[in-house]
């Protein structure tokens, strides 16, 4: 329980956990930055509309206010989101905190674990990185997401917590 | 061995029944549609009646059904947690009833036998009973190994009664049920009707309403607050109308580590659940039924079915010392009496989030339309609600059992015994870190999406003490930290 000389308490301070892998920046900023474009998109048709029908005041006012802020949630975002993502692997849970305007920290215990999946999308294979997925029998937590970890290391965690599930959890 | 067996389906004609009943009002067109119907339905109903089939094994059930895509399906005996049987009144006068195989981790239910005679519905919740009996060395003491066939669940002999519900009662929980849902069905049942206005003016100008008709002429508030009333009483009646229909009979038995609930007047539905796979208990009440002293009390289960929870109340409407001593028997927990209050920021959280909302919705209204500024005269109920809010909310820990307190009108108390907990969560939002509040939630197999017993805003340093309190718990209960990996193999789960 709670005995600061033998474990440190579940809910350590930030520094001590792990961050994610660097990379994950570029991977989310693509992935932000891809779907602001198809609204660019969007609000681009509409406005040459307007333009090749002479009714727009300002011509590109809007498309032009969408790409500024794609541009700046692009390269914001996923700064913000990495630098409050931390993780830890420990010997009885693995232990989540992340958000950069609802903090949360998670604690899921390894004996609940139903299963585990190791995921990799096309942008994330570029970067060599993958997602951890911690399934559990929880109705809120039936998937867990570790992202953004090194191939190599969400493999891993997988194979280390794989010999932690249980027969039957519930 | 034998175990194998192939099943017939009585009751064919009654699947044909709605093909020849649809559409049998009104014109030729409707008829000729229905002809067609009929003509191509027929055809589909009988081979669906031939494609499907099932099959109980000791291992799973089979069942294989499907006209232009055919599904094999098969469920896992020990996956099962639920057999329900459930006849609904056309049907039970073919003596024919529906089995619904419920099991765990799906949204909706798996496996679905209908049209079964009544005596094979109870064969095959035996036979399932026997053989996960037999595969769980905890149930095989004791069990009757033979597979037996009864109609009657009185006459089963290991069986306690725990609850049951006189007539009276009955009535009575319909009295405190107040629903406007039944409202709407009752209107929209209306509209397909379609009574002719000007006939019932008539009606209404031809009888003895004549004095009713002139005032409510008159007086347009008269009209309003009459039809209020009328509204008021038919949703009051019909409500008691559905809950006699549903909880006629009512008795919850248990026998042998699992509970049996049986009950209805038209529709007569049984379940079973089995003790251990009972997660949490949800005792609820609403301000009538608790100036009273009247209570319900529901089990929590795996398996997400929104049309099952009403399958899952233990005590539909009982007394609070009954759902108490029930809920005892039901799961080793007593049920916390006294709840610690969160912080009271958390009526400002809601009121700053109510307002928001509000004036989100009303604003562009009122730009086109400036009455709707009048709803800014729900501001004080908004008060009001955040008030009431905060008085109900409440949560208990003894080190063993969390308890939950929620419900602004409705009084819903959730308990749990912590080794059911599954994943732990802390969360702050930005408003929350201003007034250093969070909240706490802990996940259990089967809670309500919707309205999940999470723990708001509790005064921070509160929350991490009694997250940390949480989880030291579970894991002493689960044994000692140090010998992990041999704790992790010999453990029975509960």
């Amino acid at each position: 329980m709670e005995d600061p000389t033998e474990a440190p308490a579940v809910l350590a301070p930030k520094d001590d956990l792990k961050p994610l892998d660097p990379a994950v920046v570029r991977v989310w900023g693509i992935k932000i930055g891809l779907g602001m474009a198809l609204l660019c998109i969007a609000a681009l048709i509409v406005e040459l509309i307007w333009f090749v029908k002479g009714t727009a005041r300002i011509p590109f006012v809007i498309s032009g206010s969408v790409l500024l802020l794609s541009v700046v949630m692009a390269i914001f975002i996923p700064r913000l989101r990495y630098r409050f993502w931390r993780y830890e692997l420990r010997d009885q849970e693995l232990f989540l905190r992340r958000g950069i305007i609802n903090r949360v920290s998670t604690i899921v215990p390894l004996r609940r674990i139903q299963h585990l999946d190791v995921s990799q999308d096309i942008i994330e294979k570029e970067f060599a990185l993958g997602k951890l997925i911690v399934h559990t029998a929880g109705t809120r937590s039936s998937d867990v997401i570790v992202p953004g970890l090194a191939i190599d290391v969400a493999e891993t965690l997988r194979d280390t917590v794989k010999d932690y599930i249980l027969e039957d959890t519930l | 061995m034998a175990h194998r067996m192939i099943l017939g389906i009585p009751g064919f004609f009654l699947i044909i029944i709605p093909a020849l009943r649809s559409g049998d009002t009104g014109s030729l067109v409707t008829l000729y549609i229905a002809m067609a119907v009929g003509l191509l339905g027929l055809p589909i109903i009988v081979l669906q009646y031939r494609r499907f089939r099932y099959w109980i094994t000791p291992k799973e059930i089979i069942i294989h059904s499907g006209v232009f895509t055919r599904k094999h399906r098969n469920i896992p005996i020990e996956r099962i947690q639920n057999v329900e049987i459930i006849q609904r009144l056309l049907p039970r006068m073919f003596g024919t009833a529906k089995v619904n195989v419920v099991t765990a981790g799906s949204t909706t239910t798996e496996g679905v036998l209908e049209f079964v005679s009544l005596k094979e519905a109870h064969r095959i919740r035996q036979v399932v009973r026997s053989y996960q009996g037999i595969q769980k060395p905890i149930d095989s003491t004791g069990t009757e190994q033979t597979i037996e066939v009864e109609g009657n669940v009185e006459s089963k002999s290991g069986s306690s009664i725990l609850y049951r519900m006189s007539a009276g009662r009955v009535i009575l929980s319909g009295v405190f049920r107040f629903s406007l849902f039944y409202i709407a069905i009752i209107f929209s049942t209306l509209q397909l009707f379609e009574p002719d206005p000007e006939g019932v003016i008539d009606w209404i100008e031809g009888g003895s309403l004549e004095p009713f008709v002139s005032a409510i002429l008159e007086s347009p508030f008269f009209a309003a607050t009459l039809l209020v009333i009328v509204a008021a009483l038919i949703s009051w009646i019909s409500g008691i109308l559905v809950n006699i229909n549903r909880f006629f009979n009512f008795q919850l038995d248990m026998d042998d580590g699992r509970i049996h609930k049986r009950s209805g007047l038209l529709t007569i539905s049984e379940g079973t659940i089995p003790l251990a796979k009972i997660q949490a208990l949800i005792r609820r009440t609403n301000p009538v039924m608790r100036r009273y002293g009247w209570w319900s009390l529901g089990v929590q289960t795996m398996g997400h079915d929104v049309n099952e929870q009403r399958h899952k109340l233990a005590v539909p409407f009982g007394t609070a010392e009954e759902t108490v001593s029930i809920a005892h028997k039901l799961f080793p927990i007593d049920l916390p009496s006294r709840y610690l209050n969160v912080s009271r920021y958390t009526i400002r959280r809601m009121i700053v989030r109510l307002t928001v909302a509000l004036t989100i919705v009303v604003s562009p209204t009122a730009y086109f339309w400036r009455p709707a500024l009048w709803a800014l005269c729900l501001l004080p109920l908004i008060v009001w609600y955040a008030i009431l809010r905060y008085r109900n909310l409440g949560y208990s820990f003894d080190g063993k059992v969390l308890g939950i307190r929620k419900g602004v009108i409705k009084h819903v108390e959730w308990s749990t015994s912590i080794d059911k907990s599954h994943v732990f969560y802390l969360r702050q939002s930005i408003f929350q870190r201003r007034y250093g509040i969070k909240t706490l939630y802990v996940d259990t197999a089967g809670a309500s999406p919707v309205s999940s017993p999470s723990i708001v805003d509790m005064p921070a340093d509160a929350a991490d003490e009694l997250m940390e309190t949480l989880y030291g718990s579970f894991q002493g209960y689960f044994g000692d930290s140090t010998e992990s990996e041999s704790r992790l193999i010999e453990l029975s789960p509960r």
